[in-house]
């Protein structure tokens, strides 16, 4: 049945994008345009049909704990494909995205469409809606602000922001005011959380602790039915209907040498909570996401030639006096960060994010309290920094990124080297985790992975 | 004056020749700035718009090419222009604005579809590879350049492949600047810089740029086969212009960021 779901998306989306190669009537040369084009009245409003674009990779990942079985070496994902369609008339766009890799084929079709997006024109509004990724802020990456789309983290030697990124359904409407500022409004029916492994190598260590905590409380006499697993109590969460939506507003302008943001946006936290009822022997447990409030700001600006941004935001979440143990205090979240060429071509990006928590004081930190955050510290924070060099006019890509986490002590290091053949690149990278066995990252030191890749982008 | 550096800004990859051509059609030996002065000011046009053709020459031979529009307008004494690229596929969508400022560093932004939104980059970025080839963004957006940001000196007159050329050598007053100097030939007849030679902070040689063929368009004379090559790497990268269109109008929200994240004006 998904199947079919998903084969009726990508037709009506494919015949959206051919009704809008069919209009094409906009401004610019448009793609296909021929040198005797040059011949015609006006250099615009030349049509281009349907683009058709998209990526094949082939390649193997070793993770380093399976080299003392060289036997159970499974390489992961061996192939994955891209497909990319996209056209534009002069009132009306589309764009269609598919993707697949033998994981996604066998066990996740509906996954299969990446992104399906048609966007009119009317005027100087534009208005989009479909499965979409936006990208909200100014940080490189996953700052504060950049709120709309949740992470994929099932897997995570993956790490290209828009590749975690899920699509999800929304609604934006946005228009210009003047030549320098735009507002936008969008709206989601519906919340989907951060997808996380709930088996294997990837599956976050706090589910075990949760599991074991769960235990225990049955073994000390509460009901046998708060003996459960995380996959289980994830799966009693529904969101998907339109009491789960969320909305958000966004402004954007340049002042000068300077690029601001305001944004507003209704939603939910993405990261679950456990929320325990009953008093001190739990007669029930669940799984909730927190809805918020955030209002943020974001700036941009060269300074000293330094390529410099920044990001903060207000979460408001429903326990403003902080003592609610079963939902996330109110926080401040902030990015701060720069990149700037140093010397022979280097370029340094840096980036510190972090969120401090409100009302951290009113948390009961006690041996027989359940509340989420009793055992993280109110700042939480890290510095990411990538240091990277392209040589022979980019055709040779070195990049080495690190992830420092201080509170949990713990860090990512992925060195890379990307060559490039024409449109085809090969890329060795590895991701190295490390630092203490109880931390975010930490807890992954048996899965440091070396990986080789071929693909070529058409 | 705008509209004559409006017209310059029009090929990307032609403005670094655009921008140094020399003209000379005085009777009497002139200056060199005045050589250089009325050289960025040869074409008059309110706006220009090019498709061109890049191929880039690996140093074993082989091939890619790129294919980018450009949109350049003066309009309200400010220069403008964007560049987008078509294709590869898999840079189609790229776009690119400069805003030059007066007394203050260039304001640029690009759109890269991979990260989904629009980033101000620093004018400091200017000496990187413009999306894999062998023009800097600084030679990208060099039409722009004014006169007096660097000393002019006038070398000699000799003839280039059978033209009468002088040769005037730019040097940068300041000392960011990529090159350290740039070496010119300036066609007498045409006041086109057939070819251009570029120094780095050491004093040497790193690329020359050559003007291998121009045509009457739209009655200006418009390089349109142009080359820049590299020459450690022994790498070029070959612009044809295929399209060019003097004077045609272009909204002025072309020159904003919403048009780099849609592509509309």
């Amino acid at each position: 049945m998904r199947i079919i779901k998903t084969l009726a998306a990508c037709a009506l989306c494919a015949a959206a994008i051919l009704a809008a190669a069919d209009a094409q009537e906009g401004f610019g040369f448009g793609a296909e345009a021929e040198p005797e084009d040059a011949a015609a009245p006006s250099g615009f409003g030349l049509a281009s049909g349907p683009r058709i674009g998209g990526s094949l990779e082939i390649g193997g990942i070793l993770f380093f704990d399976e080299l003392d079985d060289i036997g159970s070496v499974s390489l992961g994902e061996l192939y994955s494909a891209r497909l990319s369609i996209d056209a534009a008339g002069s009132k009306v766009d589309a764009l269609l995205k598919l993707k697949a890799s033998r994981a996604i084929i066998e066990e996740r079709p509906a996954e299969i469409i990446d992104e399906a997006r048609l966007r009119l024109f009317v005027g100087g509004v534009s208005i989009e809606g479909g499965l979409m990724k936006l990208s909200w802020g100014k940080a490189d990456s996953q700052g504060p602000l950049d709120v709309l789309n949740p992470l994929d983290l099932r897997d995570l030697s993956v790490t290209d922001s828009m590749e975690r990124k899920i699509a999800r359904p929304m609604l934006r409407a946005a228009f210009a005011i003047g030549q320098a500022t735009k507002a936008e409004a969008v709206f989601l029916p519906g919340f989907e959380g951060y997808r996380i492994a709930t088996e294997g190598r990837w599956r976050p260590a706090q589910f075990d602790q949760l599991e074991a905590q769960l235990d225990y409380l049955v073994f000390l006499g509460a009901p046998a039915t708060l003996d459960a697993t995380y996959d289980s109590l994830a799966s009693a969460l529904e969101t998907s209907s339109l009491a789960h939506s969320q909305a958000g507003a966004r402004m954007t302008t340049s002042l000068g040498p300077v690029d601001l943001g305001f944004q507003y946006f209704y939603g939910y936290l993405p990261t679950p909570a456990v929320k325990f009822s009953g008093g001190a022997l739990p007669t029930s447990v669940e799984l909730g996401y927190d809805r918020y409030h955030q209002v943020g700001a974001d700036f941009a600006a060269v300074v000293a030639g330094f390529n410099t941004r920044a990001e903060l935001a207000a979460n408001l979440t429903e326990d403003l006096e902080g003592d609610d143990p079963g939902v996330y205090n109110p926080s401040l979240a902030f990015s701060l960060g720069f990149d700037r060429d140093l010397f022979a071509g280097v370029n340094l990006n840096l980036q510190y994010a972090g969120s401090y928590r409100l009302k951290d004081d009113a948390i009961d930190r006690s041996a027989t309290s359940f509340d989420i955050e009793k055992g993280t510290g109110a700042l939480s924070s890290a510095l990411t920094c990538v240091l990277m060099k392209s040589l022979f006019k980019d055709a040779l890509s070195l990049k080495l990124s690190g992830i420092y986490e201080f509170d949990d002590e713990d860090f990512l290091v992925m060195p890379s080297a990307a060559y490039a053949l024409g449109d085809a690149e090969i890329e060795l990278s590895a991701g190295i985790f490390g630092g203490d066995e109880g931390g975010q990252m930490g807890q992954y030191a048996d899965s440091s992975y070396l990986r080789l890749v071929i693909g070529y982008s058409f | 004056m705008n509209g004559r550096k409006r017209a310059l800004a029009a090929i990307a990859a032609a403005a670094f020749a655009a921008a140094a051509q020399l003209a000379i059609a005085q009777a009497s030996a002139p200056s060199a700035d005045e050589i250089v002065r009325s050289s960025r000011d040869r074409i008059e046009s309110k706006t220009v718009s090019t498709r061109s053709r890049m191929v880039i020459a690996a140093k074993d031979g082989g091939e890619t090419e790129r294919l980018v529009d450009q949109y350049s307008s003066d309009e309200g004494g400010q220069s403008k222009a964007v560049v987008v690229f078509q294709k590869p596929q898999s840079v189609a969508g790229t776009r690119f604005l400069t805003i030059a400022n007066e007394g203050r560093e260039d304001d640029r932004w690009i759109y890269l579809p991979a990260l989904g939104k629009v980033r101000r980059i620093a004018a400091s970025e200017g000496s990187s590879s413009f999306m894999g080839t062998d023009l800097s963004y600084d030679d990208v957006s060099s039409s722009d350049r004014p006169v007096d940001k660097d000393s002019h000196k006038l070398l000699r007159e000799e003839k280039l492949e059978g033209k009468e050329a002088w040769v005037v050598e730019s040097t940068p007053k300041e000392s960011g600047y990529q090159y350290s100097k740039m070496i010119s030939w300036i066609e007498k007849s045409t006041r086109i810089a057939l070819k251009i030679e570029l120094y780095d902070r050491k004093g040497e040689l790193v690329k020359i740029l050559e003007i291998l063929k121009y045509e009457d368009k739209q009655g200006r004379l418009t390089p349109v086969l142009t080359r820049m090559s590299t020459v450690k790497a022994k790498t070029s990268t070959t612009i044809n212009v295929e399209i060019i269109k003097y004077d045609d109008p272009i909204p002025s929200s072309v020159f904003t960021t919403k048009f780099l994240e849609t592509g509309r004006p």
